[in-house]
């Protein structure tokens, strides 16, 4: 029996990476992200989804993969909108009976968000640079500019990281010290053993996928 | 206009293929995988197939495809056993939407025949009556991963003379290479113009032979078929880019069927540019596999848009 777990994201993929070495005897094969880290076109991933599936129908074939999961955000569509998307485009591509299992689970916190709205409700680390954003934000709310939560978030993650848990030796060497990889898998910044549900649920999700 | 192209084919008991379908084949068709997988198999099985429109095409190829293999083993022997060569394809079922044939050996109360079924029509040769000429299909080509030997590019140079189309020829190849200025065969050897000064082919490298080779049987298989083995072999991967422009747009202006074979993620990246760069949607990419836990082979065939999406999006993505 073979499982593999599609992530949206390289950040994903480290989020979970990170999650499962904290987990006992889970073994999960992580496949490449959907979306490349700079693709702009695949902004929530959803529209690669297909493409995605198609690479997969063979590689299922040919690594006798027996389920697959898909981990991706919420956004502001919502958990159950995402899911029947995701769904719509397993069906597409697999049709309704596949031969192989299908688990889908959405990031969220409270039923919305992505990963970094969960990043930023874990982060276990004192934040005032990335607190300060916050005044930030309302400044430019007053010049009539919008910024979407999900922007926001994305941002205070990559602040937060960079200069709030980013030792002043480490800022010289930034791009290796305080990458995302390195933050979200080496660094003890956000607390991935915390009891909260959306947490929880995930490792219950990474568990379900690695016992099949 | 593509009426003669192969859009399907259903191969039975022939090499590592036991009942292997495979459909969705369009102008130009570009075939990955690992080794031993079945691409150059499949692309004889079509050779097969589209040979077989006599008997003398039909034994032509079922023994010409074997001889391509046992190539170096046969250069101490100056003569080959045809019946040697085409009796390990016995059993062998092809058929696709353009012909249907099949080729056993039936050996009852110790009367050895050969039975050819092609077009539906059915022939059968006594082993010890079979004597007779054999021939190839001028309009069926098949380059092997060495290229052409100087008596086929001589013949297929015949078409790009037949046609006046040695200056188009030339500016293919000084394209390609801008040191060949002219191509011509001269005392029966082909040979390049090199710096002011013929060069025999033989004297070039191995990319020269394999280009030559490709752009003059483009000329000779008009409204035919090209299959090419290892298309990259010898191909420096920076002029790989003007290779695959030369088949494209050769195959639409003669309108022939072109399938490939590459085990390079240059060429797959080559070729997925230039179908980009022309919009062609007559050209597929497809992944030849086999299925881990049946063993069977599989084909999956790949457009534009999902080539590209693979090359830049699997990492690890090597046409396998």
């Amino acid at each position: 029996m073979s499982n593999l777990l599609i992530v949206e994201s390289e950040n994903d993929q480290y989020f979970v990476e990170a999650l499962v070495a904290r987990l006992n005897n889970v073994n999960i094969k992580i496949d490449s992200p959907v979306c490349l880290i700079n693709e702009y076109e695949c902004l929530g991933g959803i529209s690669k989804l297909e493409n995605k599936f198609q690479a997969l129908k063979s590689q299922v074939l040919k690594e006798g993969i027996d389920k697959i999961g898909v981990i991706f955000d919420a956004d502001e569509v919502g958990i159950d909108a995402r899911s029947r998307q995701i769904q719509e485009k397993i069906d597409l591509v697999f049709g309704e009976s596949p031969d192989i299992e299908f688990s889908i689970f959405i990031l969220n916190v409270a039923g919305k968000g992505e990963l970094e709205t969960l990043l930023k409700f874990i982060k276990s680390e004192a934040s005032p640079m990335a607190d300060c954003l916050e005044a930030w934000q309302d400044c430019f709310s007053s010049k009539d500019k919008a910024l979407k939560q999900k922007e926001f978030d994305k941002f205070w993650i990559q602040v937060y990281q960079r200069y709030d848990c980013c030792k002043n030796k480490e800022q010289k060497q930034a791009g290796r010290k305080c990458n995302n990889e390195v933050s979200l898998k080496d660094k003890s910044i956000y607390d991935y053993d915390r009891d909260i549900p959306e947490l929880n649920k995930l490792k219950e999700f990474l568990i379900a996928l690695s016992n099949h | 206009m593509t009426e003669h192209f192969i859009q399907d084919i259903h191969i039975k008991d022939f090499k590592c293929f036991t009942d292997f379908k495979a459909k969705g084949f369009a102008r130009i068709n570009l075939i990955g995988g690992k080794n031993n997988v079945g691409k150059t198999a499949f692309m004889e099985a079509c050779y097969v197939n589209l040979n077989a429109q006599d008997i003398k095409g039909f034994v032509r190829a079922l023994s010409s495809m074997k001889v391509k293999r046992e190539k170096l083993n046969l250069l101490t022997e100056l003569k080959y056993n045809t019946q040697k060569f085409i009796e390990p394809s016995d059993k062998l079922s092809v058929q696709s939407n353009i012909n249907a044939s099949s080729y056993n050996i039936e050996d009852k109360e110790g009367i050895k025949k050969y039975i050819f079924q092609f077009n539906k029509e059915s022939i059968e040769v006594n082993v010890n009556d079979f004597s007779f000429e054999i021939d190839s299909v001028p309009y069926i080509q098949f380059i092997d991963n060495f290229g052409y030997a100087n008596n086929q590019i001589i013949k297929n140079y015949s078409a790009v003379q037949k046609k006046d189309k040695e200056d188009s020829l030339n500016t293919i190849l000084n394209e390609f290479d801008s040191s060949i200025a002219v191509f011509k065969v001269i005392d029966e050897k082909p040979q390049c113009k090199i710096n002011g000064k013929y060069l025999e082919l033989t004297e070039l490298g191995d990319g020269v032979r394999h280009l030559v080779s490709i752009v003059t049987s483009l000329y000779a298989a008009e409204n035919g078929y090209l299959f090419i083995d290892e298309i990259d072999n010898g191909i420096h991967y920076s002029v790989l880019d003007e290779l695959w422009k030369i088949i494209f747009v050769l195959s639409k202006q003669l309108n022939i069927q072109v399938f490939a074979t590459t085990h390079s993620k240059e060429c797959i990246e080559s070729f997925n540019r230039v179908q980009l760069d022309l919009k062609d949607d007559q050209s597929f990419y497809f992944e030849m596999a086999k299925n881990i836990k049946t063993k069977e082979i599989f084909m999956r065939d790949l457009g534009n848009d999902q080539l590209a999406y693979e090359l830049t999006h699997q990492g690890k993505y090597r046409g396998e």
